[in-house]
């Protein structure tokens, strides 16, 4: 085993045995984090942190039940990982009884991982490696601004059961965007396990070319347009039907679009979407902070909802096994959530799909989209940005300034009439070093609130 | 061997004080070394979350670290280690030195850091009642009652959740140019969120005292003490239930009144975020976005109608943004950004103030130890008319229009001219009377058209200020803490519907 994450192992192992908790467990993530911002053109902010996060969380049983309670810290020495969990097990004393607790994950034998270790890049490599898509950009005329990422997670999960997993998540990630002096953006992005397969500056050709093709852009009203969504774009819908539509806790309590309708069709027959576990392309650890292996779920099956995910304990009082799906140390929420979604692809190229446009718009990505409105009817709203381009007669003509759709997803991925072959990870937000995986799609009729605005003079 | 946090916890501000001054005496002995400044950090926190008759969640944390910014060879770098040990203060230093060093060969203009006068002093949040003296058991009382409140006699009530959050940090900086303070916080505050479902399915929620945490504020468990949790709860049952028989507001183009938590976020995201001077000049463009609101355009750009009167106010009581002293060691003040209308200024930190030739506006804040300080909102607050009307006398005074509360969904573009806001709850409002409850509201629009629609704007009586904990910005992402004072006002011409 590598080495650092046998001495987390350790140091998780000793700090139960030090605590004298009878009933306990504890997730320790550390995260060994470089990150690189840039902007207008240079190095703007560059950081290097050792990031430790401990969840410990007791179990107190009596005649009237189980209390649970959970304490987080920042400190993996065994010493501290015991006096937290001590802590835990005071809490959990005074909470009421936790209903339907199935207890902490019995032993089992562990699911081998298939990710080797990949050291991140180190500082100067890093710093490096901007200079040169910052000269790319600059031989075109343009300022650069984007992030470098290059991590790499190590996560340990034991409990008094005997449960135990370990697993690492190297994790490289790049942006960029080319910016004019007159206000245009190109983007262009790239995840990816192995740092040394990442290409920043043919990412910012990539972006430059776009932010060429963009110059001048019209202003188009509002009304209904046909559009090729880029991944990054469709990720960010997916991200917000992970956090509204996918979860147990939504779908149980009837505000979920899933609600009463398992088995039913409820999108597009070009739909599919699976968990995808501990699949390759996906970036998620092969367990969740319960020990919970995580294996490939389908959740949408040519556009028929078949199943939600679930934590140990939504599970349990639903009667239903976990699927590992309990929230990571990053969520915003305690429920179970989808964390490495994959929209399976077809078999078209962008190319193929943008010639099935006559009138219609090319989206790079997304912004700020909410889908919050109204989660039955996956009703969301946002903004194009970095990349918005008119396509005419099967061709991209002309660049277009950004606009607001508002639509039901569920109901624009019904009118999708094509996905690209090729699959691209994009980071979210929500997941430690985590990624979601998706094709280039075709929607028909995506309605579009908010025709472009001219910025005010000064801009 | 980092020392465990909550023994972090009982070290003496003098002790600490001394352990970061011994890496600041060797990181200004570096010979290229222009400017450091090493911040601790320790705060403990605990969640509680109810839902029905069931405690969903008690969650504790802590954290306790040191972040080090160094500015060497004209770059900037940071570096950040868990605990308070001399090993792992002395860590982050080197590394923070390192990492400048590599960044010199993608840096190309030299930064420039406002003048500023050293600080040194204390802060403290006023606290009555220590809330992480009061027992969870009188805590977990009160939120089960509210849940219970809320669902009493409804059975449409799908969900009634109760949520309490609180937070004590201490926070000590030294730099290099003398400054050497210490400040302890204290804040938090409690809310709820009802979910009705109706028979045929559909889906409406209610939550008060406002969206997200609720009402939180910088202060102790007399925050808490202040609120009638239960009669919020019966509220926000009852309403979520007439939610479900309630017409959906239509689109076209109406006057509108934003009660004033949602106006409060309307703030945060049509001014607030544009005024940030590094979203101005594109250092955010990679996760956030730039801004409309340009250098040029100062003192003379139309922001919004006369009436319309924004502060950066670092020193308004009780606010998430209220502090001595920025991360910066800038001393806390009160900014006028938008001032009859008129844009007139910047939150900005040390390095975008010097390249406009002004002061820091003393804003830079960092999300704990291990996060490098950005430019973040302090308290935003839009000013109340000291001559203005009441919420009643200005519906009174409204002859045909929609009064709106309380948010649901949040949307604006990257240079924050076009937003969109889904609320949970409508009004219509005919000859000065509230007529019919709407459902869904939705408005739309761009900002300074939208502000220049402002016209009345409620007085000091019904001036609220409001907290925002999950404000989120900057890579690695961090969540920050804001505040926003306003009291409701009216606008005219506003786009709603197009749900």
């Amino acid at each position: 085993m590598d080495e650092p994450l046998a001495e987390l192992q350790r140091s998780v192992r000793e700090g139960i045995a030090r605590s004298s908790v009878a009933s306990c467990e504890v997730f320790a993530q550390h995260v060994d984090r470089g990150f690189a911002r840039f902007s207008r053109g240079e190095l703007e902010q560059h950081i290097a942190i050792d990031e430790c996060k401990i969840m410990a969380r007791a179990a107190v049983t009596t005649a009237e039940g189980t209390r649970l309670a959970t304490v987080l810290s920042t400190d993996a020495s065994p010493d501290a990982i015991a006096r937290t969990l001590r802590q835990a097990e005071r809490v959990a004393r005074v909470t009421p009884v936790c209903d339907g607790w199935p207890g902490f994950a019995q032993a089992k034998p562990a699911l081998s991982s298939r990710h080797s270790t990949i050291e991140p890049l180190g500082v100067g490599p890093r710093a490096d490696r901007v200079a040169a898509l910052l000269g790319e950009t600059r031989a075109r005329g343009l300022l650069a601004a984007g992030a470098l990422e290059s991590s790499v997670q190590r996560a340990v999960i034991e409990n008094t059961e005997g449960r135990s997993r370990a697993g690492i998540t190297p994790f490289a990630s790049c942006k960029v965007f080319a910016l004019s002096s007159d206000g245009v953006s190109g983007f262009a992005q790239r995840t990816t396990r192995d740092v040394e397969t990442l290409d920043g500056a043919a990412l910012a050709r990539e972006a430059s070319e776009k932010c060429l093709a963009g110059a001048d852009p019209m202003v188009l009203e509002a009304g209904e347009y046909d559009v090729i969504l880029e991944p990054s774009a469709v990720v960010e819908l997916l991200e917000w039907l992970a956090f509204t539509t996918f979860g147990a806790r939504e779908f149980h309590d009837g505000s979920s679009a899933f609600a009463g309708k398992l088995g039913d069709k409820i999108t597009g027959d070009r739909i599919t979407l699976v968990e995808a576990g501990d699949a390759p392309e996906g970036f998620a650890l092969g367990f969740d902070r319960e020990g919970v292996d995580r294996e490939p779920l389908v959740l949408i099956a040519q556009g028929r909802a078949e199943r939600v995910v679930y934590d140990r304990l939504v599970g349990a009082r639903h009667g239903v096994e976990s699927t590992g799906n309990s929230a990571p140390l990053a969520a915003f929420d305690d429920a179970p959530i989808a964390q490495a979604l994959t929209l399976l692809g077809g078999e078209e190229t962008v190319e193929s799909l943008t010639a099935k446009v006559s009138r219609g718009l090319h989206i790079s990505r997304f912004h700020y989209v909410n889908g919050f409105l109204e989660p039955r009817r996956t009703l969301m709203t946002g903004l194009t940005r970095d990349g918005t381009f008119l396509i005419e007669r099967g061709e991209r003509t002309r660049g277009v300034r950004n606009m607001r759709f508002t639509d039901s997803v569920f109901e624009a991925f019904g009118r999708c009439e094509g996905l690209t072959r090729a699959l691209s990870a994009v980071p979210t937000w929500w997941s430690e070093s985590g990624a979601f995986v998706a094709p280039t799609m075709l929607i028909r009729g995506l309605r579009f609130t908010g025709g472009g605005v001219e910025p005010p003079k000064g801009v | 061997m980092s020392l465990e946090t909550d023994e972090a916890r009982e070290i003496s501000d003098e002790s600490l004080l001394a352990l970061l001054r011994d890496s600041l005496v060797w990181l200004t002995r570096q010979p290229d070394v222009r400017y450091a400044e090493l911040r601790y950090v320790d705060q403990v926190s605990e969640g509680i979350r109810v839902r029905d008759t069931e405690v969903e969640s008690v969650q504790q944390s802590q954290s306790a670290g040191v972040g080090v910014r160094v500015l060497a060879r004209g770059a900037w770098g940071f570096a950040a280690a868990p605990g308070a040990s001399e090993m792992a203060v002395q860590r982050a230093a080197r590394r923070a030195l390192e990492v400048a060093h590599a960044s010199a060969v993608a840096v190309r203009e030299p930064v420039k850091l406002a003048a500023m006068v050293a600080a040194k002093g204390r802060y403290e949040t006023p606290v009555r009642r220590d809330p992480f003296a009061v027992g969870l058991d009188e805590k977990l009382a009160l939120l089960l009652h509210a849940a219970q409140a809320a669902r009493r006699n409804r059975p449409q009530i799908r969900r009634a959740e109760t949520r309490m959050n609180w937070v004590s940090e201490r926070k000590i900086l030294v730099t290099s140019e003398g400054t050497e303070t210490v400040q302890r916080f204290v804040h938090g505050g409690a809310g709820l969120t009802v979910h009705a479902v109706g028979e045929d399915g559909t889906s409406q929620r209610r939550s008060l005292p406002a969206a997200m945490d609720g009402e939180v504020g910088q202060g102790g468990y007399e925050r808490v003490d202040a609120m009638n949790l239960g009669e919020i709860a019966d509220r926000a049952g009852e309403e979520s239930v007439a939610l479900l028989g309630a017409p959906k507001l239509e689109a076209g183009t109406r006057t509108v009144i934003l009660e004033s938590s949602q106006l409060a976020l309307q703030v945060h995201e049509s001014c607030g975020h544009p005024c940030e001077l590094d979203r101005a000049m594109g250092t955010e463009i990679s996760l956030a976005g730039g801004s409309f609101l340009q250098p040029s355009m100062l003192g003379t750009f139309q922001y919004g109608s006369r009436l319309v009167n924004l502060t950066a106010d670092a020193t308004s009581p009780g606010g998430l943004g209220t502090f001595g002293w920025d991360d910066e060691g800038v001393a806390a003040g009160r900014t006028p950004l938008v001032r009859e209308g008129i844009f007139e200024g910047y939150l900005s930190s040390r390095e975008t103030a010097g390249q406009l030739g002004v002061s820091s506006s003393g804003a830079m804040r960092a999300d704990g130890f291990a996060r490098a300080p950005l430019i973040r909102m302090v308290n935003v607050n839009l000013e109340p008319d000291p001559l203005g009307p009441t919420l009643e006398e200005l519906i009174a005074d409204t002859e045909d229009g929609i009064f709106i509360e309380t948010n649901k969904s949040w949307s604006i573009d990257d240079l924050r001219l076009n937003f969109q806001f889904g609320c949970e709850l409508a009004w219509e409002i005919k000859n000065g009377r509230r007529v019919r409850m709407l459902r869904d509201p939705v408005y739309t629009g761009i900002t300074p058209r939208f502000w220049a629609g402002c016209d009345a704007i409620c007085g000091p009586s019904d001036w609220r200020l409001w907290g925002i904990t999950m404000c989120g910005k900057g890579e690695p992402m961090q969540t920050m803490h804001v505040g926003h004072g306003a009291s409701p006002a009216r606008f005219r011409g506003v786009e709603v519907g197009h749900g």
